[in-house]
C-alpha cells in the first residue's frame, strides 16, 4: 500500500496531559504517528508537529483538524506542507 | 478562635458562588476533608447516592431537567472509576456536569498509593477536560474554567481531581485577600484559546437557507437536544406553524416539540415512524436544528435523505462529516443563529407535501390494538397508558435503555421541554433511576416517573435506598418481560432465533421494593392497569409498579442496521425486504 505522508501542526496549552489529549484523538481512530516533534513556543504555548501516514487521510484530514481544534488544550491545529 | 479555612472550604465556597445548590456523591478516604467542609456548609445540599455511577447519572438528570450544571462527587480510585459510565453518558449527549474526585496526596501521587487511580487519564476520552489541582491557588481558576467549559460550546462533563493534602491545607492569607476578585473569573483569561476559536456569523449563509426554504416544496425540520438546550422550542413551534413545516424530533429532542401537534411526524430513525422516515427520504430540504445526525437516526448513510439539501445548525464545529456532510452548516448557538433564520421566513402552506406525508403512518404500530381489554398486558400497551399519566401531570419521565425506551419515545404524548430524559448516545442501561433522582431533586414540584426494563433497572437498583432516604416521590414503572428484550429481539430477527444470554429470572420486584420501604404493585393483566395507575397517582411517597409483559413482543417499526430509512420494517406479519 502506498503511504502518503501527512503533517499536522498543533499549538497546545502548556500543561500536563495536553499532548495526551491530542494523541487520544488520533489513537481513537487507530492513526499511528511516524514522527513527533515538540517544542516550547512561548511560556503558555507549545508546538507539536506530527507526521502521520495515510490512515489520517482516509479518516479525512479536515475531520482530524476539527476534532483537534475542539479540544480545550488546543489553540490551533492545521495541516502543513511536507518538507 | 477563628478557624482558618482549608482548600476544601474554599472549594465549597466557590461551588456556592457558582450557583451550585446540590451535590450528588459518595464519600471515601481521599475526599474526607471535603466532606468535613461540607458539614459546615448547610447551603450545599448533598444527596448520598449508593454508587458513584448513580451520582454521575443523578448529576446528569439534574442538569437535563433544570438546565443548570450538575455536580457529582466521588473519592479517589474505585469511587472515581465508577463515575466513568456516567461521564461517558453525559459526554455523548452533551450534558454539562462537573465531577469532583478526591485524589491521594500529591507527595504520593504516582506511587500506586492506596486507592490511587490516574482518573484524569482514565476519563480523557469521556470528558471535555480534566483538571488536577496542584496547588491551593489553582482552585478558584480551575473551578471557574470547569464550570465555563461544561456549558460552553457543546456542553459536556468536566472533571476536577483534588488531592487530599490540598483539600486539608489552610488557605494562605494572600489568596484569601484575592478571593473576591478571582472567585468568578471567567475563561476570558485564556485569550489564546478563545481568540483563535472566535467565529463570525456570516449573514449571507442565512439568506441562502431562507431562499432554500422559500423555494422548497417538501421541507422538513429535524430537531435534537441542542434545540432544547438552547431554549428555542417555542420559537421552533412558532416558525413551523407560520411556514407549515413538518417536524420530526430525535430521541433527545422529543420534548422539544409537542408530539400531538399536527405538524409532528414522530420519531425519526431506527425505530422511527413511517411518516418521519419516509418524510426524510422524500424531502427536498432537511433542516437539522441541534441534532448530530447520528447513525441511529440516519440509517444507511449513502441513502439518507437522497433528494434533500441538508442544512445543519449546530454548535459543534466537528459535527459535519462524522456521518453526513451537510450542504450548509451553520455553526453557533441556536439561541443566536435560529432567530436570524426564522425571522426571514414568510407564511406558507405545503398542502401537497402534507397530502403525501399523511399517506404514511404517524402511529408506530397502527395495527396493534392497545385498548385495555381483559387479557395479558402488552409492552407497548402498558407504556401507552403510563406515558399518558406522565403527560396528564406535566411530569418528567426518565427511561432506561431497550425496548421500553423506544416504546416510550414512540408513545409519549405532549410534554414540556426538559421532561424526557434518556441516555441516547451511549445507551446506558441503569440510567433511569438515578437520573430521575437528580431530576426530582432539581424539580421538586414536578412528578418524576421512571420507566425501566427489568434488565436495566437492576443495574442501579440500589438507588431505591436513596429514594427512600431522601423521600423522593418517584413513580417507578418496571416493564418486566423477564428478559433482555431488545437483545432478544435482535437475536430473533438477525441471529435466526439463537437466544444467547437473554433470559432473566427474578427477582420479585414488589418484594424488593417493600424491603427498601417502597409501596409496590404487580400488574400482569391489562384490565387491572388503569385502576393501579389511579392508585399510584394518589400516593405521596415513592411507589413501584411492576408490569409483567410477554417476552415475545418486539419494537416496530425497525430500520435494520445497514439499510436505508425507507426500508423500514413495519411489523412482524408484514413482508420484509432482505
Amino acid at each position: 500500500m502506498m503511504l502518503s505522508n501527512y503533517t499536522l501542526s498543533v499549538e497546545l496549552r502548556n500543561e500536563a496531559g495536553a499532548l495526551e489529549r491530542v494523541l487520544g484523538v488520533l489513537r481513537r481512530r487507530a492513526i499511528n504517528i511516524d514522527k513527533l516533534t515538540l517544542s516550547k513556543k512561548t511560556g503558555e504555548v507549545y508546538h507539536v508537529v506530527m507526521s502521520v501516514t495515510d490512515e489520517v487521510v482516509q479518516a479525512g484530514p479536515d475531520r482530524i483538524i476539527k476534532e483537534l481544534s475542539s479540544l480545550f488544550v488546543v489553540a490551533t491545529a492545521m495541516q502543513v506542507e511536507d518538507s | 478562635m477563628v478557624r482558618i479555612p482549608t482548600g476544601a472550604d474554599l472549594l465549597c465556597d466557590l461551588l456556592l458562588a457558582h450557583g451550585v445548590e446540590v451535590l450528588f456523591g459518595h464519600p471515601g478516604g481521599a475526599i474526607l476533608p471535603f466532606y468535613d467542609a461540607l458539614h459546615r456548609k448547610p447551603a450545599l445540599r448533598h444527596i448520598l447516592m449508593r454508587h458513584e455511577q448513580a451520582a454521575a447519572h443523578a448529576a446528569d438528570g439534574y442538569s437535563r431537567a433544570t438546565g443548570k450544571v450538575g455536580v457529582c462527587i466521588a473519592t479517589s480510585g474505585p469511587g472515581a472509576t465508577n463515575l466513568v459510565t456516567g461521564l461517558a453518558t453525559s459526554m455523548m449527549d452533551g450534558v454539562p456536569v462537573v465531577a469532583i474526585t478526591g485524589q491521594v496526596p500529591l507527595p504520593v501521587l504516582g506511587t500506586d498509593a492506596f486507592q490511587e487511580t490516574d482518573i484524569v487519564g482514565v476519563t480523557m476520552p469521556v470528558t471535555k477536560h480534566g483538571f488536577q489541582i496542584n496547588q491551593m491557588s489553582d482552585i478558584p481558576e480551575m473551578l471557574s474554567e470547569a464550570f465555563s467549559l461544561a456549558i460552553e460550546g457543546r456542553p459536556g462533563p468536566v472533571l476536577i481531581d483534588f488531592p487530599k493534602n490540598i483539600q486539608a491545607m489552610t488557605v494562605t492569607p494572600e489568596l484569601m485577600t484575592h478571593l473576591p476578585g478571582i472567585s468568578l473569573r471567567n475563561r476570558e483569561t485564556s485569550d489564546l484559546i478563545t481568540d483563535s476559536k472566535d467565529r463570525q456569523i456570516d449573514s449571507d449563509v442565512f439568506q441562502e437557507v431562507i431562499v432554500l426554504l422559500e423555494k422548497s416544496e417538501r421541507p422538513l425540520l429535524m430537531i435534537g437536544r441542542g434545540a432544547v438546550e438552547a431554549g428555542i422550542t417555542e420559537q421552533i413551534r412558532e416558525l413551523s406553524e407560520r411556514a407549515d413545516l413538518p417536524v420530526t424530533a430525535t430521541l433527545l429532542g422529543l420534548d422539544g416539540f409537542q408530539a400531538e401537534h399536527s405538524l409532528c411526524l414522530g420519531l425519526p430513525g431506527m425505530h422511527g415512524t413511517e411518516r418521519a422516515n419516509m418524510g426524510i427520504q422524500n424531502a427536498d430540504l432537511l433542516i437539522g436544528l441541534g441534532c448530530r445526525f447520528d447513525d441511529r437516526v440516519i440509517g444507511k448513510v449513502d441513502e439518507f435523505a437522497p433528494n434533500a439539501k441538508v442544512v445543519s445548525f449546530d454548535i459543534n464545529p466537528s459535527m459535519p462529516g462524522r456521518t453526513i456532510e451537510p450542504d450548509i452548516f451553520i455553526l453557533g448557538d441556536l439561541k443566536d443563529t435560529f432567530p436570524l433564520f426564522a425571522e426571514g421566513i414568510s407564511q406558507k402552506t405545503h398542502a401537497r407535501w402534507w397530502n403525501e406525508l399523511k399517506g404514511w403512518s404517524r402511529e408506530a404500530e397502527p395495527h396493534v390494538d392497545c385498548t385495555l381489554k381483559s387479557g395479558p398486558l402488552g409492552g407497548r400497551q402498558a407504556v401507552r397508558y403510563v406515558t399518558r399519566r406522565v403527560s396528564d401531570c406535566d411530569g418528567i419521565v426518565c427511561t432506561d435503555v431497550g425496548q421500553h425506551q423506544m416504546w416510550v419515545a414512540q408513545e409519549l404524548p405532549n410534554v414540556m421541554p426538559r421532561s424526557h430524559l434518556t441516555s441516547g448516545g451511549l445507551g446506558t442501561m441503569g440510567y433511569s433511576l438515578p437520573a430521575a433522582i437528580g431530576a426530582a431533586v432539581g424539580c421538586p414540584d414536578r412528578t418524576v416517573w421512571v420507566v425501566a426494563g427489568d434488565g436495566g433497572f437492576q443495574m442501579n437498583i440500589q438507588e431505591l435506598a436513596t429514594v427512600v432516604q431522601e423521600n423522593i416521590g418517584l413513580r417507578i414503572v418496571v416493564i418486566n418481560n423477564q428478559c433482555l428484550g431488545m437483545v432478544r429481539q435482535w437475536q430473533e430477527s438477525f441471529y435466526d432465533r439463537r437466544y444467547s444470554a437473554v433470559s432473566l429470572s427474578g427477582p420479585d420486584l414488589v418484594t424488593i421494593a417493600k424491603a427498601y420501604g417502597i409501596v409496590g404493585h404487580l400488574v400482569d393483566r391489562a384490565e387491572n392497569l388503569e385502576e393501579v395507575l389511579d392508585s399510584v397517582s394518589d400516593e405521596a411517597g415513592p411507589v413501584l409498579l411492576e408490569l409483567r409483559v410477554s417476552e415475545e413482543e418486539n419494537v416496530y417499526p425497525i430500520v435494520a442496521s445497514g439499510t436505508a430509512l425507507h426500508e423500514l420494517i413495519k411489523g412482524p406479519s408484514l413482508p420484509t425486504e432482505a
